[in-house]
């Protein structure tokens, strides 16, 4: 089963992507911030990883710099709930970047893509 | 009282003395005393008969003077010739006592005794006459007659006595009658002096001295000829008396006759024996004795007056000689005056024609008609057959023709050097010239002498102050007329008032010249007062074009039948038609002149009346042809174009055939003349003005173009400054509008920022609410209504989400993140989230996709947003079945392969791209992209009934949604989108059909980096 970490600062989108997911037949993690992320990361490798882009402290795009230093080739969705970060050169590292939506269809199927490609 | 009662001895000597004295001193008048001087001695002396005889002064004969005879008798005529004769040579008296018994005499038969008595009459030494006394009567018996006694010695003293008396008195009478004859001949002459000094004619001068030398001398036929010095002859002048009309028919001959003699010779002469004399002429044999005296002035000969009879016997005295001589003297003073008097008459006559002839050219000021007035006068006044007025030109320094008379066309462009021909040479010398052989002078032209037989020629400087101003010349052809010295004279005279009026009419034309200059500068200047006053009016620009050209059309301005403007573009470098003010036509031209001249308005209120009216008025034909023209700026564009490049004004005079003239735009004025004119403002040229007179067809004078040019140059000013004003007030504007544009979007921005916070805040709640929602409509699925609420949960919040999207879209300026991209992926990825909705709503769907490459940079997440609106809307148009058409397509910007120009129904694009110039680039300020070489062009089309054509335009307008659930930023984001790429959005509309929106994103360079953006 392929495990994926849905990191997100608000506590009823984790709970929802986790639901969501899990229904979707994989296993999934939880991180509340950043740091939190970087050091479960470090423990074990997940098989994909979903980020927020605004978060309190170390923001997403930080991290995702930051995870690409410890696994270069992990699969990671940034998800934000605005359209304009794309702009930002730091998302490029991503695989995917996504809208969030209460219709998580999109990022169901972006992550079997991502893992099925793999 | 008888004798021999006083004297019974015989006469007594003193008596005798005292009784003659007393008689003879009675008289002076010689016819009186004669008589009584025989009458007196017969008496004295009782003599029967007493014979006075006296010496003739010519012939020195003993003529009878008188006799007396007691008894009536004329006896002893013969005796006494004989006794005279014999006393005159013995200067004695002579006593004969009885003749009977003297042998010497014949004495009459039958007479007794005859005593016969003769005394000389002595005057100083001479004898001038003798007194005869014949038979002495005896008064013893006074009965008898027959007692006759011889005279004595007592009768020879008393004779003696009484002779001396006589003598004395004959002397005295002969005196007196001498003086009193000179004296009536000095009256005479003095009559017929003042006779002939009163004419002044000299036929009546000659008239009267040929009546005067009648009076003079008596004679029967008198003469005068005169001398005809330049032919060496006697002519005709006067005569009177009987054949005075064979002397008028008389054929003259000099070397002939008495006249001619005394003509040559001048001095007088009387024949008393002409028909014996050498000089005797035929046809005048009935001549008995001529008198001819020459008429002399000083030593000049003028004439002969000649005198003769037809009385046989007549003698002319010198005497005769004498007053005819004195009566030449005056004649010859009459003669002269009369010439004179001629002379000066003549001259006053032609001093009056000249005069004349002054006073009709001084009146004329016209220099042409003058010239030719003053050729024509000239030509009269000399009786020439032709005649030139040539011109002196200074800075030509030669003599052109100004006017001829009588002379042909090839005087035409002649021209004549200082010194060459006539002309020149009286110019050269500034004087005058008369040539009588012209063929033959030094001056002769060829091509004169080739035109005709030109014999002389006259010709005189026209001189004012000094100053040449030209020649005047005539001349006749053949010997009928040759020209004099007096005839130069007066052309001379003539000459000097031609100088005068043709000085004058140039004077009066140059002044008048400078009148209507300063008239013109008025005129002008009050124009441009004019227009300048207007123009403080305005400074709009159309206001003042339209000044301006009624400035040029209006009949106190520069009164052109039409005029128009064109302005300067610099950007696009074309000459471009802004107004024009004329008459389309002759009709129109009429009735407009008409309604002008009978309201005699003035430009001012014109323009001030027009300005009112501008932009009310109707177009006119040349207005919309004005307006029309816009001329590339080059130089082969034609005369417009020309005038705004070189900065100076045309005129053309034969427009049809100028091949300066354009036909596509100034050729269309159709006129044959026009004027261009450059509106110049400092040194650059902002606009030409154009005029011509295509309805009267005035022509355009150097002055109108000169007026207009001014007009011009003051037009273009203004023009160049109300430009200045206009793009001062374009700049105000702008600034305004950019102050209020600044303001919407600071208004905006902060707007956006809001609605940006607000999104971000709204998101995740709603993706919260909304999947926790699905979930429980899965979840809740068959369980109603319990599932039903929760799928309207996740419905509406659907909705929430994609208003809360399109805002958050719309209420930022986008930033593209251009990737490379499968547009073909993309699509998939739209329509997988519509394959439920898709297959729900009974949708075919039909996809038309390119063969070539799908990839170019884009930014995938704007235009999926793009895609995702169309395929919305396409699905929001079918709930209950349709087709949904999806395709691709590369295209190339090529003509022809422009799109939207398929079906006339084709209904609006997004605002740019109408026409397929304008849709080749589309032009967005926000991102200005290079123009593209392709088009991948994404169509979603629906047959949902398409776009009711009267909305078509507001479909792209944000909030403007037909749909109850719409947020009506569903298109607006797709063109937004779309111009963010340097694309398009078009429609193609089919009402109550289906609709095509088709997505154009510029298919880039290959390999052109998306980070470069």
């Amino acid at each position: 089963m392929k495990e994926i970490l849905v990191v997100d600062d608000e506590e009823d989108i984790r709970l929802l992507f986790q639901e969501e997911l899990q229904e979707a037949g994989y296993r999934v993690s939880l991180a509340a911030d950043g740091s939190e992320a970087l050091r479960m990361v470090k423990q074990s490798r997940p098989d994909l990883m979903t980020i927020d882009i605004k978060m309190p402290g170390m923001d997403g795009i930080e991290l995702l710099r930051r995870v690409r230093e410890i696994h270069r080739d992990l699969p990671i969705i940034m998800c934000t709930a605005y359209g304009h970060f794309r702009q930002d050169f730091g998302t490029w590292a991503s695989d995917a970047y996504l809208t969030k939506s209460s219709d998580l269809m999109e990022l169901k199927e972006k992550i079997r893509e991502l893992l099925s490609g793999a | 009282m008888s004798p021999d009662e006083r004297w019974p001895q015989g006469p007594e000597t003193l008596p005798v003395l005292y009784e003659s004295g007393r008689a003879f001193s009675s008289t002076l008048d010689l016819d009186q005393l004669l008589p009584l001087i025989p009458r007196k001695a017969a008496e004295v002396l009782q003599a029967r008969t007493a014979i006075l005889r006296l010496v003739d002064g010519e012939t020195r004969a003993l003529r009878v003077a008188s006799r007396f005879d007691a008894d009536g008798g004329t006896a002893w005529a013969a005796v006494d010739e004989m006794l005279a004769e014999v006393t005159r040579r013995e200067a004695a008296p002579v006593l004969v006592p009885d003749l009977n018994r003297d042998a010497r005499f014949a004495c009459p038969a039958g007479a007794a005794t005859a005593s016969a008595l003769c005394i000389p009459l002595h005057a100083q030494d001479d004898v001038i006459g003798t007194l005869g006394l014949y038979e002495k009567w005896a008064y013893e018996s006074a009965a008898s007659a027959a007692l006759l006694s011889p005279f004595g010695d007592r009768d020879l003293q008393a004779l003696t006595a009484l002779g001396v008396q006589a003598a004395i008195a004959i002397q005295n009478a002969r005196l007196f009658g001498a003086a009193a004859q000179q004296a009536t001949e000095i009256s005479l002459l003095q009559e017929i002096g003042q006779a002939i000094a009163s004419r002044l004619e000299l036929s009546e001068v000659l008239e009267a001295v040929v009546a005067g030398a009648m009076r003079l001398l008596g004679s029967e036929m008198t003469q005068i000829r005169l001398w005809d010095e330049e032919q060496q002859t006697l002519r005709y002048g006067s005569a009177q008396g009987s054949g005075a009309e064979r002397i008028r028919n008389q054929r003259f001959e000099m070397g002939k006759g008495v006249n001619a003699a005394v003509a040559l010779t001048r001095q007088p002469m009387i024949l008393n024996e002409y028909q014996a004399s050498p000089y005797a002429l035929p046809g005048f044999e009935d001549v008995v004795a001529t008198i001819t005296t020459p008429v002399m002035f000083g030593d000049r000969l003028l004439g002969v007056l000649h005198s003769h009879s037809t009385q046989p016997g007549k003698r002319f005295a010198p005497a005769d000689l004498r007053l005819l001589q004195m009566l030449a003297t005056q004649a010859a003073i009459a003669i002269e005056n009369a010439r004179l008097f001629a002379a000066a008459h003549d001259r006053r006559r032609q001093l009056e024609a000249v005069r004349a002839v002054t006073e009709e050219i001084t009146q004329e000021l016209d220099v042409s008609t003058l010239l030719r007035l003053i050729t024509r006068r000239a030509v009269e006044l000399l009786r020439a057959g032709s005649g030139t007025v040539w011109l002196w030109d200074p800075a030509d320094q030669a003599l052109t023709p100004g006017a001829w008379h009588g002379r042909g066309e090839w005087m035409r462009g002649r021209r004549l050097k200082l010194g060459e021909g006539v002309a020149g040479a009286a110019a050269e010398r500034r004087a005058g010239l008369l040539v009588n052989d012209y063929a033959a002078s030094p001056h002769a032209v060829p091509l004169v002498v080739e035109q005709g037989n030109i014999t002389t020629m006259l010709a005189e400087p026209l001189v004012y102050r000094d100053r040449l101003l030209g020649v005047i010349a005539l001349d006749n052809q053949g010997t009928e007329r040759i020209f004099t010295e007096k005839d130069r004279q007066t052309l001379a005279l003539f000459a000097n008032q031609a100088a005068i009026a043709i000085e004058n009419a140039r004077l009066f034309h140059e002044s008048q010249r400078l009148t209507q200059e300063n008239v013109l500068r008025l005129r002008t200047i009050s124009i441009l007062n004019e227009i300048g006053m207007a123009m403080q009016g305005t400074m709009h620009l159309d206001a003042l074009l339209h000044v301006i050209l009624t400035g040029a059309t209006f009949g106190e301005g520069l009164g052109f039948n039409r005029a128009m403007l064109l302005l300067v573009d610099e950007p696009r470098n074309v000459l471009e038609g802004r107004m024009g003010i004329g008459p389309s036509s002759g009709e129109e031209a009429a009735q407009i002149w008409g309604a002008l001249t009978s309201e005699t308005r003035t430009l001012r209120d014109v323009i001030a009346e027009r300005a009112t009216q501008l932009g009310k008025q109707p177009e006119t034909a040349f207005d919309r042809f004005a307006r029309s023209l816009k001329i590339p700026l080059e130089s082969d564009a034609g005369v417009l174009a020309l005038t705004a490049l070189e900065g100076r004004p045309f005129r053309v005079t034969d427009a049809r055939h100028d091949p300066r003239v354009n036909p596509e735009w100034e050729g269309r004025l159709d006129v044959d003349e026009f004027a261009c004119v450059p509106l110049a403002a400092k040194a650059r040229v902002v606009g030409v003005i154009a005029v011509d007179n295509k309805f009267n067809r005035r022509p355009i004078t150097d002055q109108d173009l000169e007026f207009l040019s001014v007009f011009a140059a003051q037009a273009g000013l203004a023009v160049g400054s109300a430009q200045v004003y206009k793009r001062l007030e374009d700049a105000s504007r702008e600034i305004q509008r950019s102050q209020h544009r600044l303001l919407q979007q600071e208004r905006l921005a902060a707007l956006g920022e809001m609605a940006a916070h607000v999104v971000h805040e709204i998101r995740n709640p709603l993706v919260s609410i909304g999947g926790f929602a699905r979930r429980l409509a899965q979840r809740l699925r068959g369980r109603e209504p319990e599932g039903q609420y929760a799928q309207i949960i996740a419905r509406e919040v659907d909705r929430l989400e994609r208003i809360v999207r399109d805002v958050g879209g719309l209420s930022r300026q986008v930033h593209l993140s251009l990737v490379e991209t499968d547009v073909h992926e993309l699509l998939q990825e739209c329509l997988v989230l519509f394959a439920e909705r898709i297959a729900h709503q009974h949708i075919q769907l039909r996809m038309a996709l390119t063969r070539r490459n799908p990839v170019l940079a884009l930014d995938p997440v704007q235009v999926k947003q793009a895609i995702l609106n169309l395929l919305a809307n396409a699905l929001e148009a079918m709930p209950e079945g349709g087709t949904l058409s999806i395709g691709t397509q590369v295209m190339r910007e090529e003509a022809g392969q422009v799109p939207n120009q398929a079906t006339g129904q084709l209904g609006t694009g997004d605002g740019v791209a109408m026409s397929p110039e304008s849709s080749i680039r589309p032009v967005d300020k926000l991102t200005e992209w290079p123009r593209p070489d392709e088009w991948m062009v994404i169509s979603v089309a629906d047959t949902g009934g398409g776009i009711p054509q009267d909305i078509l335009d507001e479909v792209f307008n944000p909030f403007f949604t037909t749909k109850e659930a719409g947020t009506g930023l569903g298109l607006p984001l797709v063109r937004r989108v779309a111009r963010a790429h340097g694309g398009r959005v078009e429609v193609e509309n089919r009402p109550g059909e289906e609709v095509t929106f088709r997505l154009y994103l510029p298919v880039g360079e290959t390999g052109r980096s998306p980070r470069t953006f």
